[in-house]
Parts: C-alpha cells; sequence; structure tokens
C-alpha cells in the first residue's frame, strides 16, 4: 500500500501492518459511530442512538490497544524516518479518532434533547453533517493511502463548513427571537451544528498529520513554525 | 546554509539545513574538508569522490553499511590509511587550510592535532598513569609536575579520574573495557589534539559503558571537533549534530542528524536507517 521497501525484519513488517489495521478498524469504527449519531438526529431514531452509544466503548478500547502497539513498536525498534512519523502519526490520530467518537456522542445527547419537541432540525444540520463525514473519511482514506494530495483537499473543505456552521448559528439565533420560538429546542441545534463543525476541524487535524507523515512537513502552524526558527 | 569555509571553496558537501537549525548555533567554521578524494585499494575504489566539510566544534557522524567506506574516510583526516600497501588517494584534505597529504605536512605532526580512538580499547601493557604519560614524552612534554598535571587532566575529561585516582600505578590491563576505553580518549586529550576521531568506540561495551561514552562524548565537543564512525544508528542518532550516510563508497546523504533520522532526503538514507536493506 505504501510502496516502500520491506524491512530486513519480516516482523517490523507486521507489528507496523498491525498499527495501519487497527487504525483503519478504529476509523471504520468512529464513521459508523458517527452515522448513527447524525441519523439519530436528523431522524430521531432511538434505535441508531442506542448503535452509537454502544460503539464507543469499542472506539475506547482500539485507541488503547493502538496506543499500546505503538509503545511497544516505539520501545523495541526504536524506529526513525518515514517509521517514526507513522507512528508518532498514529498516536496523535487515535486521539483525534477518539475525540470524534467523543462528539458523535454528545450528538446523540442533543438528540435525545431534541425529544419531545416539535421543532424540526434545520435542513443546513444535514449538510454540515455530510460534509464533517464526508472530510473525515477522506482524512482517513488519506492516512491509510498515505496520499498527500488528498489530505491537502480535506484541509481546504474546513474554511465551508465553518461558513456553514456561522449560517445555522445566525439563522437559529433569529429564529430565538420569534413569538412562540422553542428556544430549548433552538440551541440545542446549534450546540449540535458546533459538534459537527468540531468533527470536520478533527478531520482537518488528521489531514495535517498525513502531510507530515508523506513530506515531514508540519502544516499545522505555520506562524508557530516560523516563530520557532527565530523569525 | 553557508559554513564558513577558510578560503577553501569548492563545493564540498556541507550539511542540508533544515531541521537541524545549524544557523541558530551562529556561523560554522569548516575544520576539516574533503574535496573529491578517492580512494583505491589497489583497483578497487573504496572511496569514490567525496567532497564534506566538518564543522568545527560540533560532532559528525559516518553511518552505512559495512564496506561503504566510512571507516577508511574517518582514517584519511590523520592519515592512518598511509601505510596500507596498494592504497592510492586522489582529491585533497585539509584540516583548515592545511593540505592534510602536501608534501610538507608532517604525518607525526598532523596526528598530534588530530587524534584517534579505536573499535577496541587499546591500553599498553604499564601502569593508568604510564599509559597516557607515555605520549606526552612522546610529544616532548619532560616536566614531570606537568605530566602530572596533564594526566589528571585528561582523566578528569575523560571521566575515569575519580575512579582510578587512587590506583594509578596499577596496571592499565586490569581496567574493564568501558574503563579502558575511556582510558584511550584521555590518552587521546592529553597531547591536547584540536579533532578526536572516534572509529567505533563503544561497539564492543556493554550499554551502561556505552552510554558513559556517549555523554563523555557529548561534553567533549565544546573543546574538540569529533568525527564518529559508527554501525549503531541511534548512537548517531544520539550524540552527533550532523551525520552523512556513505553507500559503496559514495556520500548519499549529509545533514543535520535530526533532520536526517526524522525526514531524510535521500530514499537510499531512508531504506537504510529504517532498516529496509537487504
Amino acid at each position: 500500500m505504501t510502496g516502500r521497501a520491506p524491512h530486513t525484519s519480516h516482523e517490523y513488517d507486521r507489528e507496523l501492518a498491525g498499527v495501519r489495521r487497527l487504525l483503519a478498524t478504529m476509523g471504520g469504527e468512529v464513521e459508523s459511530l458517527l452515522s448513527a449519531s447524525l441519523a439519530a438526529l436528523l431522524h430521531r431514531d432511538q434505535d441508531l442512538a442506542r448503535e452509537a452509544l454502544a460503539r464507543e466503548e469499542r472506539v475506547d478500547q482500539l485507541e488503547m490497544e493502538i496506543d499500546d502497539l505503538v509503545h511497544r513498536i516505539l520501545a523495541i525498534r526504536q524506529p526513525v524516518g518515514v517509521d517514526l512519523r507513522f507512528l508518532t502519526v498514529s498516536l496523535r490520530a487515535t486521539t483525534d479518532l477518539e475525540r470524534v467518537g467523543d462528539i458523535g456522542i454528545n450528538i446523540v445527547h442533543r438528540a435525545m434533547d431534541m425529544e419531545g419537541h416539535a421543532v424540526l432540525p434545520h435542513p443546513g444540520l444535514a449538510r454540515l453533517g455530510d460534509s464533517a463525514r464526508a472530510m473525515l473519511a477522506q482524512a482517513l482514506d488519506a492516512l491509510l493511502r498515505e496520499d498527500a494530495a488528498a489530505a491537502l483537499r480535506v484541509i481546504r473543505e474546513d474554511d465551508a463548513v465553518d461558513e456553514e456552521n456561522a449560517r445555522i448559528f445566525r439563522d437559529l439565533v433569529a429564529r430565538m427571537g420569534q413569538e412562540g420560538a422553542d428556544n430549548e429546542a433552538l440551541t440545542t441545534q446549534i450546540f449540535a451544528a458546533k459538534h459537527l463543525e468540531r468533527i470536520a476541524d478533527h478531520a482537518t487535524n488528521l489531514a495535517e498529520k498525513v502531510v507530515f507523515l508523506v513530506q515531514g512537513r508540519d502544516i499545522r502552524h505555520p506562524r508557530a513554525g516560523s516563530l520557532g526558527k527565530g523569525g | 546554509m553557508s559554513l564558513a569555509t577558510n578560503g577553501i571553496d569548492f563545493g564540498a558537501a556541507v550539511p542540508r539545513a533544515e531541521g537541524g537549525e545549524p544557523g541558530a548555533r551562529g556561523p560554522e567554521r569548516t575544520h576539516l574538508a574533503a574535496q573529491g578524494v578517492t580512494v583505491r585499494y589497489g583497483r578497487n575504489a573504496a572511496i569514490k569522490g567525496v567532497s564534506l566539510k566538518v564543522p568545527e566544534h560540533r560532532v559528525t557522524a559516518l553511518i552505512g553499511p559495512s564496506g561503504c567506506g566510512k571507516s577508511t574516510f574517518l582514517r584519511l583526516f590523520n592519515r592512518m590509511n598511509d601505510g596500507i600497501e596498494g592504497i592510492s588517494i586522489e582529491g585533497r584534505v585539509f584540516l583548515y587550510d592545511q593540505d592534510i597529504y602536501a608534501r610538507d605536512t608532517d604525518a607525526v605532526a598532523l596526528r598530534r592535532r588530530v587524534g584517534m580512538v579505536f573499535q577496541r580499547s587499546t591500553p599498553f601493557p604499564k601502569s593508568i598513569y604510564e599509559n597516557v604519560a607515555y605520549g606526552l614524552r612522546i610529544a616532548g612534554v619532560r616536566d614531570r609536575s606537568e605530566i602530572a598535571r596533564r594526566i589528571e587532566e585528561s582523566l578528569v575529561g575523560a571521566g575515569l579520574w575519580d575512579e582510578v585516582k587512587d590506583r594509578m600505578h596499577d596496571s592499565a590491563m586490569g581496567l574493564s573495557g568501558g574503563q579502558a576505553q575511556r582510558l584511550c580518549i584521555a590518552r587521546a586529550m592529553a597531547i591536547r589534539p584540536e579533532i578526536i576521531l572516534m572509529d567505533e568506540p563503544a561497539s564492543a561495551l556493554d550499554p551502561i559503558a556505552t552510554a558513559r561514552i556517549e555523554d563523555l562524548i557529548s561534553s567533549l565537543k565544546s573543546r574538540y571537533t569529533i568525527v564518529i564512525v559508527t554501525h549503531n544508528l541511534q548512537q548517531a542518532a544520539r550524540v552527533s549534530d550532523y551525520t552523512a550516510f556513505f553507500y559503496m563508497g559514495e556520500l548519499v546523504e549529509f545533514a543535520p542528524t535530526q533532520a536526517l533520522f526524522t525526514n531524510p532526503g535521500e530514499s537510499r538514507t531512508e531504506e537504510y536507517i529504517t532498516g529496509r536493506f537487504g
């Protein structure tokens, strides 16, 4: 998949492949959790809400499993070069993925908060959810294929998500001022939109790590980078 | 990045700047420089047209698989290859502006400036005191108090003084491997060289003795320029400021160590340091 020559130690190759496989599994679990939580929010589907909650434990387990395996490889192989970058990126990717899982659970809670309220979900939430989910899927794909160009495309999509979130916020706040508005339900939707926007941020973080993995370039904080090098 | 060249400017490899930030330490003067050096043993070229500048008061590591020419290259800097039958050396090697292979360069005087520590510790079958005093006497130091002072100074510098100060007249053959290697470093330091070449200095030592040698290397670089050949990549990563990767007699990459071990510029370097070789 990565196009690199195998290590002299085949066991080392198997260990790295193990990390990659677990990352793919964790990514898949998080994507499923997110889909279920979005459906719970948009369609008020209780079964999907329960499914999302059930997946959280598996996501947490996978995070610990990956971290444990990476720590073991760091200790016994003392990796360098692209292997070192892959392993440090993996450690940080699990943190992003676990956070997306947590945010998915927060979305389920927002879906529960909406129960008993007549207000329909804002149509922008579906668009925002689709964008956040697509960004996460593309970032994961870029990570597993080590595709920096695809990762950069994900990063460029983040601004549109921020704008969509701002539009939803303005719209919902405007509705709050109207006669008979259900402010509690509208506030819940503002939170839900913010959750989705944060998921897009984590997808962006993941994509930035892919660029570091492939190119050795840290693109996270360009200004901080130049300050760190003495201007 | 540009290293100060002391008037030598022949496009020799200087470590690429990214990652290691040599500029942050201020300009670095070139201490040793190879210019288009080819070394042949008979018809076989062990070094092929290598140009490289070693910065002053830094640790430069030479890495590469067995037979890549790194030890041959190291020994160029104090002419330790001179006596080898059938060897021929093309190109030029400089210590500052001095051409090491010029007809009027005295190899013995050169070796006083460029000391060497070998893979296997080589204590003489003499007392600890005599091991260090021997080189000083050959270097022309006759005054007993000066010899005693220089012995203590070099043993302190090599981190061995506290372990041997009460048994200076015991045989050096009774020292452990790590102590014997530090004695050899003290012996090299006693004649106050500018440069210390180390050829696998810790390869025969246990991990604790190795850690002490590595600590010592780090502490010595404020006073000496150090060039170290090592098979232990982690050791190169730990102790050196710059790393040169040799493969089949060619210099593949020369870069700040941090950059070379996290994001090498050449695919052959990446394959070697990540263990994807052979």
